[in-house]
């Protein structure tokens, strides 16, 4: 009995590659076979990773930046033409700081630089200098990056002034060392009359040494400093980072929310029931999008709370932010419930809302400009909801202005399609 | 061909008109109903009229278009069909507030208690709460359906899901009762449960039209039946009506000692020159549909003409599930 157990898991174990074959060649089956699998391992690597390569490369061709130099000398002039990734255009003309601020405000520039007076000066008495670097304040990804793309940028000119400032220290302390020798020789000889000689030869050695003690050691540890500082000058960077959390927050979760609500209805087969009923589709996604308008204005208020909780200052523009929310509502729950038309189960939905929200995020301009991408990556993000629901939020806490109907164009498309959809369900 | 798609575009839209003024007198009126599905017609050429206090059992194998036909009626299924159905006399989409469909699955909402599940139904059923709950309450009492209406439809026995989900399905008082497959994981006590309250609703001048696997069942509580085979109607009427259409006045099985290949063969040779119908067969098992008792003494005569060993096990009146295995053998 033993024995013939033992045979047995014998001869199980001498079935597990056979067994591994089978579960593999299922698994690859439904790679291709079951579009959840294919989208999840090869699609969406494929889009994530593309967008990725253009947040790190740009597109390539130079950040366009404008830079008043008010020093105008050939130093500062070689600097702003040296810096790396950039296509520097260069004004010296009196009121090029507010041009540059508005250029900026309206979107011409996402960096600016300013380059004040007396900066040669300083760096050929070995004094540390300033450079002040304008950027968009209301966009947050912009704000870190700014500091390390002007950095960057920056970096082969500060290497070639600590190159040439050590250059100079060994050759002064050679000289130094030269004269200290011939007084050590004179006096060593001590005869004739050599007093003048040495005297002259001293004090020349006592300047050079003199030179060096008086290197500010900022300067050795950074010639240059950049200062950032925002255009917008009302605005903290807590200010502007409410529009697009709320913004990704509300896409996620109404997604998520309404695909899955979808799906739950399907397998309760309430779209049987309502088609038999007096009740019609349209007053079923009507009842949808009134219930998640109200989650929007929840998840706002909370958001809000938390951001003015730690000091986020808004002025509101009520019919503004009326007209957002509507947006923002309608446009996710419209999404999440062509998502819940389509998928089969819930699992599926959560995986469909991931595909397409994972893309949007990085060309939402939340982590990284969109203005630093290639031109056909910016027309994509145009067309994609979110970047307008940011824009929307924007206006609607901060700026003011319009919000320009023509975007609800987006949600009503997104109706008919569903509509159609749901015909076919 | 653009004409004749103008010219269909045309009927139809008379067909819309004269609907909307035209009462006709039947619960149900369909002609010439042709539905397809993914290229495949469903249904082929369909005529029904359903007469008002009736009780219709639908059946048919699987895939004969009995369910495609009644959420065709009820309007579940929206693609577009060609010809004619009529509810009340109404298109169908004007004839919603008439019609109570009940789906095969139970298609209650899991996660809100009986008494919220009646509101909701009542609501998109255009009557308000206290109706709906009004209703409920009645059509439960009706059904023996005695549980406190605080509780979740999870937490009911399979029977009471079904009696509550027939329910919120009929909260409007509809006119026309239309029931997808309503036996399916039944017992015999609450099969007999809902063939009262069908009888119920039928004395109450509802129309019932369902469709169902049970076919004895059917047979004996149905006022009408409809056999469908491969989308289009095989027969109708009573039993008896049906038997004399399909010619099977009666059955008769046999059992045999042994039966070989070529033993078969020749029975099958010798049914199909005397329209015998083989209806089943297993092993060394066969039954037959013939239309006389003649017909009977001459099969056992050819039989023992074969040599065969037999054993004959029984001659009868065949009932409804009989007749189905003859459906397009």
């Amino acid at each position: 009995m033993i024995m013939g157990n033992l045979k047995r898991t014998m001869k199980r174990f001498a079935l597990v590659p056979r067994n591994i074959k089978g579960f593999l060649a299922k698994d690859y089956t439904l790679l291709f076979r079951k579009r959840k699998y294919f989208y999840l391992s090869i699609m969406l690597p494929l889009i994530i990773g593309l967008i990725y390569i253009f947040t790190l490369t740009g597109d390539g061709s130079g950040l366009s930046v404008k830079a008043c130099d008010y020093d105008n000398t050939s130093l500062t002039a070689g600097v702003l033409q040296g810096m790396e990734g950039f296509k520097v255009k260069v004004d010296s003309g009196e009121g090029c700081t507010e041009r540059l601020r508005n250029e900026i405000i309206n979107g011409k520039y996402i960096f600016g630089i300013l380059v004040e007076e007396g900066f040669t000066e300083k760096i050929e008495n070995l004094q540390q200098s300033e450079i002040t670097v304008f950027y968009d304040n209301s966009d947050p990804s912009i704000a870190g990056l700014s500091s390390w793309r002007i950095d960057a940028a920056l970096s082969p000119f500060r290497r070639e002034l600590v190159k040439s400032l050590a250059m100079e220290l060994k050759d002064k302390s050679g000289d130094a060392r030269e004269k200290t020798t011939l007084a050590l020789e004179i006096l060593r000889l001590n005869h004739g009359t050599v007093f003048d000689r040495l005297e002259q030869s001293v004090a020349s050695a006592d300047a050079d040494l003199r030179r060096i003690e008086n290197i500010d050691p900022e300067y050795l540890a950074l010639p240059i400093v950049s200062e950032n500082r925002g255009v917008h000058k009302d605005f903290q960077i807590i200010d502007v980072g409410m529009s697009p959390l709320f913004s990704v927050l509300s896409l996620f979760l109404v997604l998520m929310l309404c695909s899955t609500g979808v799906i739950y209805d399907r397998k309760m087969r309430l779209f049987s029931r309502i088609r038999s009923s007096s009740s019609s589709m349209l007053s079923y996604i009507a009842a949808k999008l009134v219930f998640f308008f109200t989650v929007v204005i929840v998840q706002f208020a909370v958001v809000l709370v938390v951001f003015m909780g730690f000091g986020a200052r808004y002025s509101f523009h009520p019919v503004l932010l009326l007209k957002a929310l509507v947006f923002i509502a309608s446009v996710n729950a419209l999404l999440g419930f062509l998502i819940g038309v389509v998928s089969d189960s819930e699992g599926v939905a959560v995986l469909i809302s991931l595909i397409i929200t994972l893309p949007l995020l990085f060309l939402s301009g939340l982590f990284y400009p969109l203005k630093l991408m290639p031109v056909f990556v910016q027309w994509a993000a145009k067309i994609m909801p979110l970047q307008t629901e940011i824009l929307m939020m924007n206006k609607a806490m901060l700026f003011g202005g319009s919000i320009n109907n023509h975007y609800f164009w987006i949600p009503a498309a997104l109706l008919v399609v569903c509509m159609y959809l749901l015909k076919k369900v | 061909m653009v004409v004749a798609l103008v010219a269909e575009k045309i009927r139809g839209f008379i067909y819309k008109i004269q609907s909307f003024f035209h009462k006709n007198k039947h619960p149900l009126y369909a002609r010439k109903v042709r539905f397809s599905y993914n290229g495949s017609e469903v249904l082929k050429n369909l005529n029904l009229s359903v007469k008002t206090s009736q009780i219709v059992a639908v059946v048919g194998k699987s895939g004969s278009g009995k369910s495609t036909f009644l959420n065709l009626v009820a309007g579940v299924l929206t693609s577009s069909f060609k010809g004619k159905v009529l509810v009340m006399g109404r298109q169908r989409g004007f004839a919603k507030e008439d019609i109570g469909y009940v789906p095969q699955e139970i298609a209650l909402v899991p996660d809100m208690t009986i008494e919220e599940n009646l509101a909701f139904f009542g609501r998109i059923n255009g009557i308000s709460r206290k109706s709906a709950l009004n209703a409920g309450r009645k059509l439960m009492s009706i059904m023996q359906l005695k549980v406190p209406l605080g509780r979740y439809p999870t937490r009911l026995s399979g029977g009471q899901r079904v009696r509550l989900n027939i329910i919120v399905s009929i909260l409007h008082n509809p006119k026309i009762i239309i029931l997808d497959e309503p036996f399916v994981g039944l017992d015999y006590k609450n099969r007999k449960l809902l063939w009262h309250f069908l009888e119920h609703q039928r004395n109450r001048r509802r129309t019932i039209i369902l469709t169902t696997h049970m076919l004895t069942e059917a047979e004996h509580r149905a006022d009408r039946i409809v056999l469908l085979h491969n989308g289009r109607i095989f027969a109708k009427g009573n039993i008896g009506d049906i038997r004399e259409k399909l010619k099977t006045m009666y059955v008769v099985e046999y059992k045999f000692k042994y039966l070989s290949k070529g033993q078969e063969a020749s029975i099958r040779k010798y049914c199909a020159d005397h329209e015998i119908l083989v209806l089943d067969m297993f092993n060394n098992y066969m039954m037959f549909s013939i239309t006389s008792e003649g017909q009977k003494n001459y099969l056992s005569k050819f039989f023992e003409k074969q040599k065969l060993e037999f054993r004959e096990m029984g001659f009868r009146e065949p009932n409804l599930d009989e007749i189905f295995l003859g459906v397009g053998a």
